[in-house]
C-alpha cells in the first residue's frame, strides 16, 4: 500500500538510540523531520538487546571518534535523564585485576585521564571487601570510573521519541525501505508505506546500515554482526555488586560483565560471537555456560539457578572498529558500526551530526520546544500515600495486573495511549512479563485491555509485529 | 472497604485453599476472618478447569472444577467470613501486618494469623533457559487452558508439549478436542509427571504420542515457533518436529514470594496452606488439609 508522496527536511532511517537521539535533537529546530522504522515499533532492533550501560569511555582508544563521543555522550545523559524523565542510575564501574594483572589498570586510567574522564581511582583490596564483598578474593585491586551509569535502553528510546514527537517528528512504524534515488537536489525514499522526497538523509540504520549506504550507491564498512548473549537474574538473588564490573580487557570486547540493572537485578552477559545472520538472535547452552563460568570468576557465590530468563543482540560491528559518522554524499549522512559504546556516544552522536547539517542547511531554534517529558508513574516504586492520590484519580491504578512486577491497569493503559502496539511494546514500557512467571499470570489480562484499547480483536495482537500473533489462526 | 483495621485470620488467596481454611477456622471458633482475593470472584485456578476429575474424595462424586468451586463456595459462604475482592497483596511485615491494593486504595490490616493460599505457579521455558530463539507461540500449558476455557481463544493449531504435567496432558487433550493437531507429548525423564489416569485419558485416547527420556534441544522460527529440534537421551538420536505452538508443562513452583520478599519464615503467627506449601496431586486434599489447618488455629 503505497501512500502519497512526503516532502520532508530531513527524514532519519532506523529507531533504536540513535536514531532517536537524533529526532530529539532535531526537533529542537525549524526542520521538517520523519523518522522511518521498519518494526513494528521503536527499539526492537540492537538498541533492544543492549546491556544499557553508560560507559565512562576510558576502555577505548582515546585517538578514536567513538571514544570523544562516548565522553561527551556520558556527560549528556545526565541532563537528559532529567529532562525526559527516565531512570539513569550513576553507579560507577570497577575494572578488576587478578594477580599478575594489577600492572594493566595503569594504562587504562592514564588512557582517561588523557581524555579528561574525572575521578579515576585505583583502589585495593581493603576497599573492594568493603564496598564490593561479593567480588571473588582473589581481585587484587581495581579501577574505579565513578562516572559510568545505567539506564534502561528501551525507556530511554521511548523517552526520546515522545518528546521528539510531541516537538513534531513524526514517525512511521513498519516502514521499511525499499529503494533510495537522487532525485535532484532531494533524496527520493520508498518504503514498504509510502514515499519521501527528503533533502537530508540520515542513516542510522544499525545492522542494515551498510545495506542502506549501498542501496544508496555509497560504499562504508561492512558490517559483521557480532552476537551477544545476556542472562538476567531473579530479583530474590538481589544486587550481586553495586556497580558495573568488568575483568580486564580483552581484544575483541570489553569481557563478561556484572551490570546491576535499573530495575534492581543483575545481569550478567554478554558472550562475542561473530555471525553471518544479522537476524539470528539464539542463545546457546554454550553461552550460557561460557557466561555463568566467567562470572563465577569474579562473583563466586553466583548459582545457575539465579537465572530468570536470557536474550540475545547484536552489534553492528565493522572491520575498522571505529564509528563511520560520515556525509558520503551531499545531504545523506551514514552512521555505520555504532557498536559499543554507541549507547554511550548517541547524544553526542546527535550533536555530532546536527553540527554537520547546520554548515549546510540553516537551523533556527524553536521557540516554542518543550525540552521534557514525563514518564509513566511506576506504581511499584511510590510510597502509599502517593499511590493512594493516584487510586483516587484513576482506579486503574488499583488495579494490579502483573503481579511479579506490580504493574497496574492505568500503566499498562498509559503505555498504549504513548503508543505500545505490541506485547513486547507494553512490556518494555511498564515491566509487566518481565517477572518471574514470564507472563503467564498476566498474558491475557494485558491482552484485554489492548483489545480494548486499540480496537482490535485478539487474533490481531502481536509479540512483536506482524507475523507474531499470539492467537495462530 | 473492609470492616476492621485487625482480624483473627487473614486469608491470603481465595481459591480451594483460602476457602478451606476460612471453612475450618470457623468451625474451630474464629469469628473476625477476613480473605483477600486479587480476581474478581472466589475459586482460583479451578475456574478455567472445565474437565471432570475433581471431588471424588470430597464430595464423593465426580465433578468439574468450576462446579467444585461452585460447591465448595456453598459451604464457604456459612463461614461467615468476609471477603474482599480485586484485592492484591504485594507486602508483609513480621508483625503480621498485610499491605494490599485494591481499586478504593492501598490499605494496611493486620491479623493474628496470616495464611497464605497463594497457590503455585508454572516453570517456564526461561526458568529451563531451553537455547533458541524467543518467537511468539510459546506458551504455559497454564496460560494455554486460560485462553482456551475463559476467553474461547485457540492458542495453536499444531502443538507439541514439553514436559508431561498434568496440566499439559489435559491442555493436549483441550486442544484436541478444539481442533487443533498434538504432535507429541517430550518428557525429559524417564517417567511421566502427571497422574496416570490423565495420560489414558487425555493421550492414549486420543492417539498422542508420549516420549519419554526426550529433551527439547533447539527452538526454532524467527517471529512464530516453527520447530523445535529434540534428542532422545535413551539412543542419542536428534531429530527435528515442526510445530506452530509449544506448551509447557514442566512443573509447579509454590508460590511463597511474599514470605520470602520479607525474609519471614512459616510460624509466629504465618501459615501456608494448599499448593503454596505444596504441590497437590488433587484438589480435595487440598480442601481437607485446608480445613484442618483452619480448625487448629486459634485466637490470641
Amino acid at each position: 500500500m503505497v501512500r502519497m508522496t512526503l516532502n520532508v527536511d530531513i527524514l532519519i532511517i532506523g529507531g533504536g538510540i540513535v536514531g532517536s537521539c537524533l529526532a530529539r535533537e532535531l526537533a529542537k529546530y525549524h526542520v521538517n523531520v520523519t523518522l522511518l522504522e521498519k518494526e513494528a515499533e521503536l527499539c526492537f532492533g540492537v538498541s533492544k538487546a543492549n546491556s544499557g550501560i553508560v560507559h565512562t569511555g576510558f576502555q577505548s582508544d582515546a585517538k578514536a571518534l567513538k571514544t570523544q563521543l562516548a565522553v561527551r555522550g556520558n556527560a549528556l545523559y545526565r541532563d537528559l535523564a532529567r529532562e525526559l524523565d527516565f531512570p539513569f542510575l550513576p553507579i560507577g564501574e570497577l575494572v578488576v585485576a587478578f594477580p599478575g594483572e594489577e600492572k594493566g589498570l595503569e594504562p587504562i586510567r592514564k588512557n582517561g585521564e588523557d581524555l579528561g574522564i574525572p575521578g579515576l581511582e585505583i583502589v585495593d583490596r581493603t576497599w573492594l571487601d568493603q564496598h564490593e564483598p561479593n567480588l571473588s578474593k582473589e581481585i587484587r585491586c581495581a579501577l574505579l570510573g565513578p562516572t559510568a551509569a545505567v539506564i534502561n535502553p528501551y525507556e530511554t528510546v521511548y523517552a526520546l521519541a515522545e518528546n521528539a514527537v510531541a516537538n513534531g517528528v513524526r514517525i512511521e512504524h513498519e516502514a521499511e525501505v525499499k529503494t533510495i534515488e537522487r532525485q535532484g537536489t532531494a533524496w527520493k525514499v520508498m518504503t514498504s508505506r509510502g514515499l519521501h522526497h527528503a533533502r537530508y538523509v540520515i542513516n542510522a540504520a544499525g545492522l542494515y546500515a551498510d545495506r542502506i549506504a549501498r542501496m544508496a550507491g555509497m560504499q562504508v564498512p561492512a558490517i559483521y554482526p557480532w552476537k551477544g548473549e545476556e542472562y538476567l537474574l531473579d530479583e530474590h538473588a538481589g544486587r550481586l555488586t553495586s556497580r558495573v564490573i568488568f575483568p580486564l580487557p580483552r581484544k575483541e570486547t570489553k569481557g563478561v560483565l556484572v551490570i546491576p540493572t535499573v530495575d534492581g537485578n543483575t545481569m550478567i552477559g554478554p558472550t562475542a560471537e561473530e555471525m553471518f545472520n544479522p537476524e539470528d538472535v539464539t542463545t546457546s547452552r554454550a553461552g550460557k555456560h561460557w557466561v555463568v563460568e566467567n562470572i563465577r570468576r569474579l562473583i563466586p557465590s553466583l548459582r545457575e539457578d539465579m537465572i530468570i530468563a536470557s536474550f540475545a543482540g547484536l552489534r553492528p560491528a565493522t572491520q575498522g572498529g571505529d564509528f563511520h559518522i560520515q556525509e558520503d554524499k551531499p545531504g545523506f549522512i551514514n552512521l555505520v558500526g555504532i557498536q559499543s559504546p554507541g549507547l554511550t556516544a548517541a547524544p553526542a552522536i546527535a550533536e555530532y551530526v546536527v553540527d554537520m547539517i547546520g554548515n549546510h542547511v540553516d537551523l533556527t531554534l524553536k521557540e516554542n520546544h518543550v525540552a521534557s517529558r514525563k514518564a509513566i508513574p511506576r506504581f511499584r516504586v511510590l510510597g502509599t500515600e502517593e499511590r493512594n492520590r493516584l487510586i483516587r484519580a484513576n482506579r486503574d491504578f488499583g488495579e494490579v495486573v502483573c503481579r511479579c512486577e506490580l504493574v497496574t491497569k492505568a500503566e499498562i493503559r498509559e503505555a498504549i495511549r504513548r503508543g505500545a502496539r505490541t506485547m513486547d511494546g507494553v512490556k518494555f514500557r511498564t515491566r509487566s512479563q518481565m517477572g518471574r512467571c514470564h507472563g503467564a499470570f498476566c498474558t491475557m489480562k494485558i491482552m484485554t485491555i489492548m483489545a480494548q484499547e486499540l480496537g482490535i480483536p485478539y487474533d490481531r495482537i502481536t509479540k512483536r509485529g506482524k507475523g507474531s500473533e499470539v492467537i495462530k489462526t | 472497604m473492609i470492616r476492621h483495621t485487625h482480624y483473627d485470620l487473614i486469608i491470603i488467596g481465595g481459591g480451594p485453599a483460602g476457602m478451606a481454611v476460612a471453612v475450618g477456622a470457623a468451625d474451630g471458633g474464629l469469628k473476625k476472618i477476613l480473605l483477600l482475593e486479587r480476581h474478581p470472584r472466589l475459586g482460583g485456578i479451578l475456574n478455567q478447569c472445565i474437565h471432570v476429575g475433581f471431588g471424588l474424595r470430597y464430595f464423593k462424586e465426580e465433578l468439574t472444577g468450576t462446579e467444585y468451586a461452585f460447591r465448595y463456595k456453598q459451604q464457604f459462604e456459612h463461614s461467615g467470613t468476609e471477603v474482599s475482592t480485586n484485592s492484591f497483596v504485594h507486602k508483609l511485615t513480621p508483625a503480621k501486618d498485610v499491605t494490599f491494593v485494591c481499586p478504593e486504595g492501598e490499605f494496611l490490616v493486620s491479623g493474628d494469623h496470616v495464611v497464605l493460599a497463594t497457590g503455585c505457579r508454572e516453570r517456564t521455558r526461561e526458568m529451563l533457559t531451553t537455547p533458541g530463539t524467543r518467537p511468539a507461540g510459546i506458551l504455559t500449558a497454564g496460560l494455554a487452558q486460560e485462553m482456551v476455557n475463559i476467553h474461547g481463544l485457540l492458542p495453536g493449531r499444531n502443538v507439541v508439549i514439553v514436559g508431561s504435567g498434568d496440566i499439559g496432558l489435559i491442555m493436549a487433550r483441550r486442544m484436541t478436542l478444539e481442533g487443533a493437531r498434538v504432535h507429541a507429548v517430550l518428557e525429559i525423564l524417564d517417567h511421566l509427571s502427571g497422574l496416570v489416569r490423565n495420560k489414558i485419558q487425555c493421550l492414549d485416547d486420543f492417539c498422542i504420542p508420549l516420549f519419554l527420556s526426550h529433551e527439547v534441544l533447539e527452538i526454532m522460527g524467527k517471529d512464530r515457533v516453527e520447530g523445535i529440534r529434540f534428542r532422545d537421551n535413551a539412543t542419542g538420536e536428534v531429530k527435528d518436529m515442526n510445530c506452530d505452538t509449544l506448551l509447557y508443562s514442566v512443573g509447579l513452583i509454590p508460590e511463597r514470594d511474599l514470605l520470602m520478599d520479607a525474609g519471614i519464615e512459616p510460624g509466629n503467627g504465618y501459615h501456608v496452606a494448599g499448593n503454596a506449601d505444596y504441590v497437590h496431586d488433587l484438589v480435595d486434599w487440598v480442601s481437607k488439609d485446608g480445613e484442618k489447618l483452619g480448625r487448629a488455629l486459634r485466637s490470641a
